[in-house]
């Protein structure tokens, strides 16, 4: 590790840390030498012979030989997963509750690729999430063909073009969200599952003229629940394909099939919001970080 | 004769991890530990099963980067460097635990165990699991099937990348496996409508769906998930059947939870103290898992016991017979209500067996072997045996489905990793416009065009939208996320210009070596 990565790593830690890991290499410190005294005098050692525990922070571990009670010894927590299937795939990953910092620094991507456009993906049966990237010369270019470009704002406007050529007028209903925050992608609630969805972001006026800065891509989102669709070739009594559907694990198998139905939708309705609507700002950027 | 079937799928990936420019690099731990706790004892129970006359049917999905990293010689190099090692960990704790019998029986385990790994790794197999897993396929036991080129999500990936991400991932198993696939594990299982048609494209016969893709389905499914459908075009979807996938995969309801198995949380890495197991943990700073781990689950607390290795087999050969009962008891009563034989489709993660739950590949020993000697109800089959003999099935259009949280997308789309996809759409995009203006490119150009191509399809690797959700080793999955954005970005700017740099172009060649016959043409709509 290069003096400048270990530097880095130093810094991240706690003065009472930096203590006792230069006493444990050997040094006699005291608690009066400042933070940046402590990391310049742990540079000084060999690279290899200085460990600071950031898994253990600090606290020092039980020795090998030394009795040991499952109290003392910290169980490194499991990641943070929802079903059996995504811990077993989390596991792959595991090798201990901490990470060290490995090789050079990230690269900054770029936060935009000075376009206009606007791209739409289904991310279940309810929610879609749109990202887009905009100009500002095409904002001020369009802002100028309103009667009122002070009051202009930046909207989403969002189609539902289910069985339809969509011209741009003539979508089953439309609804428009506002963007607060200078966001640069969202996440919608679009309400109805199996449905094709269209999207423009552009700019409103108060007098309510509206004019898209770009068009997206169509999506149709997942059905969330059994298909009223019964194929002639195979037709079957209901009663089959109930009994069918419940042994496929279609829903719990002590409920009637009222409640599954409703069970089976629920799922995948309004609870499904979890973070859904956090998105301002989010983009390419995702945390203060530097990576 | 039998009145169903079962078919056994065992999804095995791991993403492209290689980094020569390190002399050590942690996240090569993941392929080795797959290597010692999973790939292995698979292998070793399938040469058991080969021995003994035992006949069996198991479809592995062996993904390209694993079977590229299997047979990479420096990582397989580096691997018995790693087990030289956790067998010297492993003799030293027979002498340290000398004076606990129940720790020393453990240590002596893992002793014996890492000695038999690399006895398999070297002598038997000549450190190549491919050719390993490729002889029980030429035997007629394993259906090998594919998967995504490097494990794209492809209901969040468009048309053009998914082809080549299919297209790519076809020609790497032929060149790993000698055949074409039958079958493709879509990563995830993660399916959109229309990928059919590019499966179709590539000769792909089947995949496999969760349940709901099928149970949502219209028309709606006439035997649900216990019978394939045909998409419109023909390719069929199978079904992951729910009952048998709980009962193994769920910790607290399904075997793995068991308190006599092997706790996986609990690694001598963190146990033992630092200057002890230093030298077998990582050329860095920090504690990881060492794969020796002592004890049971014992209970939901912290309090621990140690491992009993005889109690754990004990309940892994119960477990077998109940699992086997229960298909049992299911195919039956399938059967009567149907009228034709059903098939139980139960997918995992191979890596649940043996490096998840220490036991699973015992577990599987046992089920196979009962399957084999003990019974006639139930019979192994593969996807492909069971279309051979069951040609006829019902047209469905499926719905877009994954076996992620929630049954969607929302695993990999959601406020820790969306910022990816602005990145990943346009490089798909621009590695199209590359292709379509490069037709005969210089020898150069050409490699740069292959780079370029790499680097998109490393980018694309769903595992890192995972690990950024799932919040471990996230640092390395943004990292090595925007690495790639960046090379593709710096070779895309470079081949426009026509100012490539050659020595950055090797350096991209020698690091992310994968799909080594690569044509970036796959990229042309022409194709």
């Amino acid at each position: 590790m290069e003096t400048g990565k270990k530097k880095t790593s130093l810094k991240k830690m706690s003065k009472k840390e930096l203590v006792s890991l230069a006493r444990k290499n050997g040094l006699k410190v005291n608690t009066s030498l400042l933070k940046n005294d402590l990391i310049a005098l742990l540079l000084t050692i060999d690279n290899k012979t200085a460990q600071p525990q950031k898994a253990v922070k600090g606290k020092s571990r039980v020795r090998a030989e030394k009795k040991q009670t499952a109290k003392e010894l910290k169980i490194a927590a499991p990641p943070k997963v929802e079903t059996p299937a995504a811990l077993v795939e989390a596991s792959k990953f595991y090798e201990g509750p901490a990470t060290p910092d490995q090789g050079t620094e990230a690269y900054d991507v770029p936060d935009s690729y000075n376009r206009n456009l606007l791209v739409m993906m289904p991310r279940d049966p309810h929610w879609s999430y749109l990202y887009w990237e905009l100009t500002s010369e095409h904002i001020e270019a369009n802002k100028l063909k309103l009667s009122d470009s002070e009051s202009a704002k930046l909207i989403l406007r969002m189609y539902d073009v289910t069985d339809v050529i969509f011209n741009g007028n003539n979508a089953r209903r439309q609804w428009d969200i506002d963007l607060v925050g200078n966001p640069r992608n969202w996440y919608v609630h679009l309400g109805v599952s199996d449905c094709d969805y269209i999207a423009e972001i552009g700019l409103i006026d108060k007098c309510g003229r509206f004019i898209a800065l770009a068009r997206s891509n169509h999506i149709r989102t997942p059905r969330d629940n059994m298909s009223d669709l019964i194929d002639e070739e195979w037709m079957m009594v209901e009663e089959d394909f109930e009994k069918m559907y419940r042994l496929s694990g279609g829903y719990d198998y002590n409920r009637s099939s009222a409640e599954i139905s409703e069970l089976l939708a629920k799922r995948w309705r309004f609870d499904i919001s979890s973070g859904g609507i956090s998105s301002s700002g989010s983009g390419a950027q995702p945390r203060d970080k530097n990576y | 004769m039998e009145k169903g079937y079962l078919s056994l799928v065992l999804h095995a990936h791991l993403p492209y991890v290689r980094h020569p420019e390190h002399e050590n690099f942690l996240e090569e731990d993941w392929l080795y530990e797959a290597i010692t706790e999973t790939y292995i004892p698979l292998i070793r129970i399938f040469d058991g099963f080969l021995n003994d006359g035992v006949d069996f049917r198991i479809t592995m999905s062996i993904t390209p980067p694993l079977a590229h990293m299997l047979s990479d010689e420096l990582l397989q190099n580096r691997y018995l460097r790693h087990l030289e090692r956790l067998i010297e960990l492993a003799r030293k704790e027979v002498e340290r635990t000398r004076h606990e019998p129940a720790m020393n029986r453990n240590a002596h385990m893992y002793l014996n165990e890492f000695l038999d790994v690399r006895r398999i790794y070297v002598e038997k197999y000549d450190k190549n699991l491919v050719a390993a897993f490729r002889k029980f396929q030429d035997a007629g036991k394993l259906e090998i099937i594919t998967c995504g080129a490097t494990h794209a999500f492809l209901p969040l990936t468009f048309e053009r990348a998914t082809k080549a991400q299919i297209r790519v991932a076809v020609k790497s198993h032929e060149r790993h496996f000698g055949r074409k696939p039958n079958g493709i594990w879509l990563p995830e299982c993660g399916y959109k409508p229309g990928d059919e048609n590019i499966l179709k494209d590539e000769g792909i016969r089947f995949f496999i769906v969760d349940t709901h893709g099928i149970l949502h389905g219209s028309p709606r499914s006439r035997y649900g998930i216990f019978a394939p459908v045909y998409t419109r075009n023909g390719v069929a979807a199978f079904g992951r059947d729910v009952e048998s996938s709980k009962q193994v995969w769920s910790a607290e309801e399904g075997y793995p939870g068991d308190f006599s198995y092997r706790e996986f949380y609990r690694d001598i890495g963190f146990d033992l103290d630092f200057e002890y197991v230093k030298p077998y943990i990582h050329d860095q700073w920090l504690r990881i898992n060492t794969g020796i781990k002592y004890y049971k689950i014992t209970g939901n607390g912290d309090y621990k016991e140690p491992y009993d290795r005889r109690q754990a087999l004990d309940k892994a050969a119960e477990h077998a017979g109940n699992f086997l009962y229960n298909r049992q008891k299911q195919i039956e009563h399938l059967q009567g209500f149907m009228g034709k034989k059903p098939i139980i489709l139960s997918p995992y993660d191979a890596e649940l067996f043996g490096h998840w739950w220490y036991e699973g590949p015992d577990w599987l020993n046992y089920l196979i072997r009962k399957l084999h000697y003990d019974q006639d109800i139930v019979r192994m089959i593969t996807p492909s045996e069971y279309l051979r003999e069951n040609p006829q099935n019902q047209v469905v259009n499926l719905s877009l489905s994954s076996w992620g949280h929630k049954g969607y997308c929302e695993v990999w789309l959601e406020s820790s990793n969306d910022w990816i996809y602005r990145h990943l759409h346009i490089m798909a995009e621009r590695m199209v416009e590359l292709a379509e203006a490069n037709p005969t490119p210089d020898l150069l150009r050409n490699r740069a065009l292959n780079q370029a191509a790499r680097e998109l399809l490393l980018a694309q690797s769903s595992d890192w939208a995972f690990i950024m959700k799932t919040g471990t080793m996230v640092d390395y999955a943004v990292k090595r996320t925007k690495d790639h954005i960046t090379h593709f970005n710096r070779l895309y700017e470079q081949i426009r210009n026509g100012r490539i740099d050659e020595g950055y172009l090797a350096d991209l060649e020698y690091r992310n070596n994968i799909f080594p016959d690569i044509d970036y043409r796959v990229y042309r709509s022409t194709t």
